[in-house]
């Protein structure tokens, strides 16, 4: 089966956000496909390549960007939720005239439209942490 | 095409959900996606009529919810009994919307293809 997925929680905010994370994990195990996981509301915070988990703590943000690397997901950030919350490519940097950029390059910056292909293209579109 | 029904459980000003449920609600849309809206919970704040939030710092929400009919969107839902248990009925509405019982609201959960809440 073809699943898309629609992550609204940051990490470390909420469980929801490993539960989407290992459900990712768990469809790619069994075979099927995850099309793409897009990140809106709070969940455009997993794009911050900034973070650093205390020692001794899990990386629940490295655990994102692996499945990126190792699978192949393609992973979307909400441009306009991003924006709100100070998560930027290099190209929204200089458009805002800001002095860094810490948006993850296993991410991409796009719009709302790629959560609605999603939801149009995909057999199941499930949100995690409403 | 398939159908999309955003739901909407939150307040209006204390997080960010309205906006940005409305924003995916208009853009599936304008992608012409049959869209409809529910509000529960909290939600049904959202779209109360005389909402004066200080300018400086919040948009109102209930006055861009009157954009949706430019946007075709006419399949608006209430859910009565979260009006009742806040004090409110559809009289205090700012937009055209069906009140609707928790048997219709599982129909529109079965018929609509995605279900995106907020």
């Amino acid at each position: 089966m073809n699943f898309s997925i629609h992550v609204l929680c940051a990490p470390n905010r909420h469980q929801s956000s490993l539960s989407a994370l290992r459900f990712c994990q768990a469809a790619l195990d069994r075979g099927h496909q995850i099309q793409r996981v897009f990140f809106s509301g709070d969940g455009v915070l997993t794009g911050n390549r900034l973070t650093a988990a205390p020692q001794g703590e899990p990386d629940w943000y490295a655990g994102w960007r692996l499945l990126a690397r190792d699978h192949g997901v393609e992973l979307v950030v909400c441009i306009s939720a991003s924006l709100r919350r100070g998560v930027l490519d290099a190209g929204e940097a200089g458009r805002y005239q800001k002095d860094g950029h810490n948006l993850a390059p296993e991410f991409i910056l796009s719009g709302l439209g790629q959560l609605v292909e999603a939801g149009l293209e995909c057999d199941r579109l499930i949100t995690f942490g409403a | 095409m398939k159908s999309t029904l955003f739901i909407n459980t939150r307040g209006p000003y204390t997080t960010p959900a309205a906006q940005e449920a409305l924003d995916a609600a208009l853009a599936s849309a304008a992608f012409g996606v049959p869209v409809g809206l529910l509000f529960m919970g909290d939600g049904v704040f959202q779209i109360t009529d005389r909402q004066h939030p200080d300018p400086a710092w919040f948009k109102r929400t209930c006055a861009q919810f009157q954009s949706l009919e430019l946007y075709d969107i006419n399949a608006v839902y209430v859910r009565h009994e979260d009006l009742l248990t806040r004090g409110l009925g559809p009289e205090n509405l700012a937009i055209p919307c069906e009140t609707v019982g928790d048997p219709q609201i599982q129909a529109l959960l079965a018929r609509y293809d995605n279900l995106l809440s907020f």
